[in-house]
């Protein structure tokens, strides 16, 4: 019931996660293309379209991230873990989850918070764009706030399969 | 000082053991070690993980990644085997050709080896299965082949490799591993001609003039990509990073448009396989800026040269070293996160040697494409073992004379600096002058005072 549950919320909130995640790809090509554009056709490059792939990227690359850690695309090493049994493994996954646990609480939530709160404070301005430099950096406690979910998700589903057994 | 590089070591290496993802292992290390030095962590790592990705050249990475989805997808590796075989097909143990000089195109049009292993050797595999070619010999050809697209540009392990080593021209990158690609692809074909001539493999008919022509036409489409990428680079005309776009636009238009393989309704899956394959190397490459920060505070490139050049003074032997300990990560670490965590460590060692920047590059993504083919864990040997219905154990024997070949090129790639620097001096991409000083520097240290002398 409860890991059923998990479940559909981890897909829902995945999908909104993804739909952002597509929509920023899609415009990072089309603003990249209209760079290269406006420098032939027009002499002159849109200054603003280098800053906002960049920016771009980086929303995708920590909302991505998010969702990798959900399916599990990270890459790993995991050829020492195999060497010891079933169970040595699960308690090795949930460490594992819990330093990711760390990792999401402490750099993305934590000192990524305190990025967005400093910036937007300074009220530090994006050149060619002139939008607060802190919504930039608002991806990092977005993508920490899923990944914390995905990973909570995810050494509950540990814990509870433990119990039934065999359920991954 | 000494404290913060062992207690970075230390985390790192006990959290990759425990299968922490790669990304979140370099970032803790480097998060207890800035701690270790009196600095606030969370803030300086999130500042790191979003900056170290803040960078128009990075962005080359999604856009090729894009279009080898675009590119990769239906019939692309069917066209490229067709011409292929007309080039060389006829040989005695033909298809083993046609395989490595497929996955040569392939790898560098797609930009990802296992795109190659699966794509290319999805179709091949079989087919040489069923013409009495072995099982075993099979996958091991794909799975090498497939590597040597990481050589030839387009070719995003460069673009990172560049990033890393802080602002190394990426268009001399790529210029530098074409010639060190081909020779990979050779010495892989070498092989494939002993094990034909041991196993007396037979030949394909040999295609006439004519359809020969009508396949290189239907293959043209997909080989002008890199035509496009490449010229448009050199003559100036677009950043990498714009060829990279021109590039998804390109791909767009052929997948969806000339060839309608691709239909509309599934280019949100294939832009989100994208944004996740993307965020995966960005996370690795924010993680990495966090960690070579502290790592150049606490002074460990220096630290570290210092032990290889008390080790010997030959840079024959230190770059030997160097590359056994690549080799080894290599094993069971994946190419992209050993790219970011040994380039600055180990450039500071082969610069002070004389050594090129390009050429050391080249030399570790060479020497990190054996480790792909390599158990324990190598992703190319997987997915290979995968298309192929074979174990790894049943593999690796026929693997061994492929590694040979591999090792060879490696050391044909590492002591002779021209192999890479020729070419982008030659197309401008690296001032000559540059080059040849390095070179000579680089003979001098090798062959002592003598002839450096002349």
């Amino acid at each position: 019931m409860i890991v059923d549950m998990i479940k559909k919320s981890r897909v829902a909130l995945c999908r909104v996660l993804e739909a952002v995640l597509i929509a920023a790809v899609f415009v990072l090509v089309l603003d990249v293309l209209w760079g290269v554009f406006t420098r032939y056709a027009m002499g002159a490059q849109a200054d603003w379209t280098e800053e906002l792939a960049r920016f771009l990227l980086i929303w995708i690359s920590l909302l991505g991230g998010a969702v990798a850690f959900g399916e599990k695309a990270h890459l790993g090493v995991d050829y020492f873990v195999g060497l010891f049994d079933t169970s040595t493994q699960k308690l090795l996954a949930i460490f594992a989850q819990l330093v990711v646990l760390f990792f999401a609480t402490s750099i993305f939530v934590i000192g990524g918070s305190a990025v967005v709160i400093d910036t937007l404070r300074m009220e530090q301005l994006t050149p060619a764009l002139g939008i607060g430099q802190g919504y930039v950096y608002l991806a990092l406690p977005i993508a920490g706030v899923f990944m914390i979910i995905f990973t909570v998700e995810r050494i509950i589903e540990l814990i509870l399969t433990d119990k039934q057994g065999g359920l991954n | 000082m000494a404290v913060t590089a062992l207690i970075l070591v230390l985390v790192f290496v006990l959290l990759l053991v425990m299968n922490v993802p790669v990304a979140v292992s370099i970032a803790i290390a480097a998060f207890v070690a800035i701690l270790a030095e009196g600095i606030d962590p969370s803030v300086m790592m999130a500042l790191k993980m979003a900056n170290g990705v803040n960078s128009f050249a990075l962005l080359a990475i999604p856009f090729f990644i894009l279009s080898g989805h675009l590119m990769g997808r239906g019939g692309m590796a069917r066209r490229l085997i067709d011409f292929a075989n007309a080039l060389v097909g006829m040989l005695p143990g033909g298809l083993a050709y046609v395989n490595t000089l497929t996955c040569m195109l392939f790898g560098s049009i797609s930009g990802s080896a296992g795109a190659a292993v699966s794509s290319v050797g999805g179709f091949m595999i079989p087919e040489m299965n069923r013409k009495g070619y072995g099982v075993e010999f099979n996958v091991a050809v794909t799975t090498t082949a497939a590597t040597t697209g990481l050589l030839i540009p387009p070719s995003n392990v460069m673009i990172v490799y560049s990033v890393a080593a802080g602002s190394v021209s990426i268009s001399a990158m790529f210029m530098a591993g074409v010639f060190p690609g081909i020779v990979m692809g050779l010495c892989i074909m070498a092989v494939c001609g002993y094990f034909a001539f041991r196993n007396k493999y037979g030949c394909e008919q040999r295609v006439p003039f004519f359809e020969t022509l009508v396949s290189f036409k239907r293959a043209l489409l997909s080989l002008m990509l890199i035509v496009i990428v490449i010229g448009g680079i050199l003559k100036g005309i677009f950043t990498p990073t714009e060829a990279a776009a021109i590039a998804v636009l390109y791909s767009f238009i052929l997948s969806v448009i000339v060839y309608r393989q691709i239909g509309m309704r599934q280019l949100p899956e294939i832009f989100r396989q994208t944004g996740i394959t993307t965020a995966i190397v960005m996370l690795l490459i924010g993680a990495s800026s966090g960690m070579s920060w502290i790592m150049t505070m606490a002074n460990i490139p220096q630290s570290v040269s210092g032990v290889l050049l008390n080790l010997s003074d030959n840079p024959i032997v230190i770059l030997l070293t160097i590359n056994l300990l690549l080799l080894f990560v290599g094993t069971f670490m994946d190419m992209t996160p050993a790219v970011l965590i040994f380039t600055p460590i180990f450039l500071p060692v082969v610069k002070s040697l004389g050594m090129h920047e390009v050429h050391f590059g080249i030399m570790m993504i060479a020497n990190l494409c054996i480790g792909l083919c390599t158990p324990p864990v190598g992703t190319c040997l997987f997915i290979g073992c995968g298309v192929g219905k074979t174990t790894i154990a049943k593999v690796t024997k026929t693997m061994l004379p492929f590694f040979g070949a591999m090792v060879i090129a490696l050391m044909a790639i590492t002591y002779m600096p021209k192999l890479s620097l020729w070419l982008p001096a030659k197309t401008n991409q690296l001032k000559t002058q540059e080059v040849e000083e390095s070179i000579q520097t680089w003979n001098e240290n090798i062959f002592g005072q003598e002839i450096g002398s002349k």
